[in-house]
């Protein structure tokens, strides 16, 4: 009875957007490095290479070799084998960050647009101000004051980035509100939450997916920065604390050129798959 | 009243257009004539779709760039529109020919004034001094009854009956000797749209230009045109002056047209309309385009109809056009 | 018009006070004593006594705002620790620098950014504008310190011909010779900006527009006037096109701020950024604390200024 005026063409959505990726070369070669990226992190704990935290009197600052692929850095661990294990780092705070971000963002969006009024105009005004200030800047004041734990970085750089993924949920809620299908369901009986999870959101919320996607990328240049800085957690391996090493003595370019590679494909592939998922579905839409 | 050939100011001949897309080829236009003269206005009507548009974009040849002239004539005066480069083409805009969209609200640019609107159609083609331009774009307002005041207006600040006025005012001042009236009254209320129709009459009275008619309101077209082609499928089934299409239509496609048509006199009755959609012009049918949709049609309708002539400057794409006794088209209610 | 002026005057007043109440928010969220994490770890017990005085930290909550944002509006955050002068003045000397470095920056993102992203519209499709976009993915994808890095590595080590760190090599130089000095220091610093955090969004943002634009009827009709395609790009289709351009222009600004303080911090370049990287090193949290009120209030400023630049190019915004 729930679903009978409930117009999911979700899993056709979906069927379709999956089907035409297939032409489209941009969304295939993210989807190819995304991929790989995933596997060396599932994969690395069961593979054996040097241990990340090994630290080596003898190879400090030492250029890649046989022994180390990727050169080691300045307390002599291996560069490699922590360019592989950050993939884990990154790849987990990454989806944390852009979860929280889209979890918080899409419920206040929703909110704002469904409700109108007051509390719409307040959270307008809060969207529009966190879309425009500078977020590093305010996440390099949080975690020098709060501590740089990866799992606390990564809820905090979600509650940074809300924002646009709130203005998009907002926007298709607004749009949704008004259709046949929603009021049908309203007139049934259905209550608010309902109408806003069970009918508008399954419906509208594939341009925030999307969005989400690029977070994730978003959110890893920012963790990036954040170790650069020096404000990253140093019980982890983190691509961004290699180059902050590199920053350091600047000779050893393969403490900026493998971190900083790995760095650049995963972003790229995650701003490839959004942005593919974003024209996939903006036609159908309308 | 007979056209002869050379008389004509548009003679299109066997034009084929197709657009192509990801998922194949469409065949918008297949094999369409069309002959207008010096003082004709002649209506082109048909569903959704059929082709009208694409029929009026292919004569100015302002065509998107996936579609392509595939074969045909278009005869403007004697000379094949598809033979000029693309400057001498440029010359014939808006000149010679012009068009008034539907919708104006998008045809015209929002970051312009009326009057710069109406300068920049001007001045494409005629050198003209300051004071002559503007002599022309005053007159132009008035005769589409726009006031002065409104030269200073952007389009947003305009009805969508003023904004379509502004476009026949634009399509009117270059003096053309054709314009192309492409749904240029749809989606007005019917008060707006008589209007607009009476004020259109009057400009081809003081002007003296010919027209095409395009729309999918069949009696819109019965009312203003002196003759009318029914498209259907991308081709033009018939041809035929107003009055004898109204009395005497000679395809089975007209006949449907014509019975799904609610009058206001005659006693109330269920709403008519033709079951079945158009033809897939991805993979048109072989034989008549009609085929699926008709309920008189043959085993000789596998075949494609010629163009046949039915009377002086009358044709149809029907095998049986010329049987004088035409059987009723079984139409089924709404 | 003055309306529009003053109404967006208004509206950006509780932007500034919400940054404002969030500093507070934070500074008051942090865990242990306030005064001693926020005097930092380096600090004294003056110091520590001074921080809890100033900011109020032995009051009750509610008489902590007042004074804070008695504080904030007379510019008063305390003494950098480690400057031993006031965190405001330390962070305005270094302004300048980092103007010389931003707006250089803007200009060349938008003189390269722009006319790419025009002529990968146009020529849409073929290969070259698939590779003027890929490019842009591509560049937006690097860290800009890793960038910032690269270049330095190649430039002013491995090759020599470009200054590495600084703004000023030779301490007496005067007039031209000064100012060539300042350029040199300025090229790697300016191209990195520019090449990550600039020339990507607006390449891709005026193809967009342009690509957008290019499917209005307006178009067709300009075309069905006899225009030539030049003419029709240039009326028509480009000046609407730079409608959107203009809106992003402030939130962009949000970006290049932070790309300024990586770029800084890679290049030593005297300016906000670099300065707040050293005040993490010595947690020097009243400067941080200002940095990030500024930069936010004048990216709330810049906004507000493009905001009133749209309006007198939309005419359909304008006569609201």
């Amino acid at each position: 009875m729930q679903h009978i005026v409930s117009s999911s063409n979700t899993s056709t959505l979906i069927r379709v957007g999956m089907r035409d990726l297939r032409r489209d070369k941009w969304g295939l070669l993210g989807l190819c490095i995304l991929l790989s990226f995933v596997v060396i992190a599932l994969l690395v704990p069961y593979v054996s290479v040097d241990d990340p935290w090994e630290q080596s009197t003898t190879d400090i600052i030492a250029p890649p070799s046989w022994n180390h692929p990727f050169g080691a850095d300045i307390y002599g661990r291996d560069v490699f084998s922590r360019v592989l294990w950050g993939t884990r780092v990154s790849l987990g705070l990454g989806v944390l960050a852009a979860l929280t971000s889209f979890l918080v963002g899409t419920v206040l969006g929703s909110f704002g647009g469904y409700y109108g009024g007051f509390l719409d105009d307040v959270i307008t005004r809060f969207i529009d101000l966190f879309i425009i200030i500078p977020r590093v800047i305010l996440l390099i004041l949080v975690a020098a004051l709060m501590g740089t734990e990866v799992w606390y970085m990564a809820l905090f750089i979600g509650l940074t980035m809300w924002a646009s993924t709130a203005r998009i949920a907002r926007a298709q809620v607004i749009t949704f509100k008004e259709r046949g299908f929603v009021k049908a369901a309203a007139l049934l009986g259905a209550g608010d939450i309902r109408l806003l999870f069970l009918h508008i959101l399954p419906n509208g919320i594939f341009p925030a997916i999307s969005n989400t996607m690029l977070q994730v990328g978003d959110a890893i240049l920012i963790e990036a920065g954040l170790s650069f800085f020096g404000l990253g957690d140093t019980n982890v391996a983190s691509w961004g604390q290699i180059i902050n090493m590199g920053m350091l003595s600047i000779s050893s370019w393969w403490l900026v050129v493998f971190p900083g590679a790995a760095v650049a494909l995963t972003v790229l592939a995650f701003n490839l798959l959004g942005d593919s998922l974003e024209r996939r579905l903006k036609p159908r839409l309308r | 009243m007979a056209l002869r050939r050379q008389d004509l100011l548009l003679d299109i001949a066997d034009l084929c257009v197709v657009y192509k897309e990801n998922r194949g080829v469409l065949q918008a236009i297949d094999r369409a004539s069309l002959a207008v003269g010096h003082d004709e206005v002649v209506g082109i009507t048909g569903e959704s779709g059929c082709g009208k548009s694409t029929l009026a974009a292919s004569i100015l040849r302002i065509l998107p760039q996936n579609a392509e002239v595939t074969s045909g004539r278009i005869l403007f005066r004697g000379i094949d529109l598809r033979s000029l480069s693309e400057a001498e083409m440029r010359k014939i805009r808006w000149k010679q020919i012009s068009i008034i969209f539907q919708n104006a609200m998008n045809a015209l640019d929002p970051v312009y004034k009326i009057k710069d609107l109406l300068k920049e159609a001007l001045c494409v083609h005629e050198g003209m001094p300051d004071h002559e331009i503007e002599g022309r774009i005053k007159e132009v307002l008035n005769m589409v009854r726009i006031s002065q005041s409104r030269m200073d207006s952007y389009p947003h600040e305009l009805s969508g009956g003023m904004r379509q006025r502004v476009m026949i005012a634009m399509a009117s001042i270059c003096r053309p000797q054709l314009v192309i009236a492409d749904e240029f009254t749809t989606g007005l209320d019917v008060v707006v749209q008589d209007q607009i129709l009476a004020d259109m009459q009057d400009l081809r009275q003081k002007l003296g230009f010919a027209m095409i008619l395009i729309t999918h309101d069949l009696s819109v077209i019965l009312e203003t045109c002196d003759r009318v082609a029914v498209m259907y499928g991308g081709s033009i089934l018939e041809t035929a002056d107003s009055e004898s299409i109204l009395q005497d239509p000679r395809h089975p496609y007209t006949r449907a047209l014509l019975e799904c048509m609610p009058t206001i006199r005659d006693a109330k009755k269920k709403l008519k309309s033709l079951s079945g959609s158009p033809p897939d012009m991805l993979n048109p049918p072989k034989g008549c385009r009609f085929l699926a949709r008709c309920t008189v049609a043959t085993q000789l309708c596998q075949s494609d109809p010629p163009n046949l002539e039915v009377g002086h400057n009358r044709y149809s794409r029907c095998h049986y056009a010329l049987e004088q006794k035409q059987e009723k088209m079984r139409i089924g209610p709404g | 018009m003055p309306t529009y002026v003053t109404r967006r005057l208004i509206q950006s007043v509780p932007s500034v006070i919400l940054v404002i109440l969030l500093t507070f928010v934070i500074i008051n969220l942090v865990p242990g004593d306030p005064s001693a994490t926020l005097a930092g770890e380096f600090a004294t017990p003056e110091y520590v006594a001074e921080i809890r005085k100033l900011y109020g930290f032995d009051r009750p909550v509610h008489e902590r705002l007042l004074i804070y944002i008695g504080n904030m509006l007379t510019g008063n955050l305390g003494r950098s620790f480690f400057y031993k002068v006031p965190a405001t003045q330390v962070v305005i000397e270094r302004i300048p620098a980092t103007i010389l470095l931003v707006f250089p920056s803007i200009v060349l993102s938008m003189v390269v950014g722009l006319p790419l992203g025009i002529f990968a519209a146009r020529k849409y499709p073929s290969r070259t504008t698939a590779a003027i976009l890929f490019q842009a993915y591509v560049l937006f994808s690097i860290p800009i310190f890793v960038f910032g890095l690269l270049l330095m590595m190649v430039f002013a080590v491995y090759f020599r011909i470009l200054p590495s760190s600084g703004m000023i090599g030779q301490f007496y130089a005067t007039g031209l010779e000064r100012a060539v000095d300042v350029l040199r220091h300025l090229v790697l610093p300016m191209l990195t900006l520019a090449l990550i955090s600039g020339v990507p969004p607006f390449v891709r943002l005026t193809y967009s527009a342009i690509t957008e634009v290019s499917k209005e009827d307006f178009i067709t009709t300009a075309r069905a006037i006899g225009l030539d395609e030049d003419a029709v790009f240039r009326r028509h289709a480009f000046r609407n096109a730079m409608l959107p351009v203009v809106t992003i222009a402030g939130i962009w600004m949000s970006s290049a701020i932070t790309g300024a303080v990586f770029t800084e911090t890679v290049f030593s370049w005297p300016g906000i950024g670099s300065l707040l990287f050293d005040s993490i090193l010595l947690r020097d949290y009243t400067v941080i604390m200002f940095i990030f009120v500024l930069t936010a209030i004048s990216v709330i400023v810049v906004s507000l200024i493009t905001d009133i630049i749209y309006e007198r190019l939309d005419p359909r915004i304008r006569l609201r």
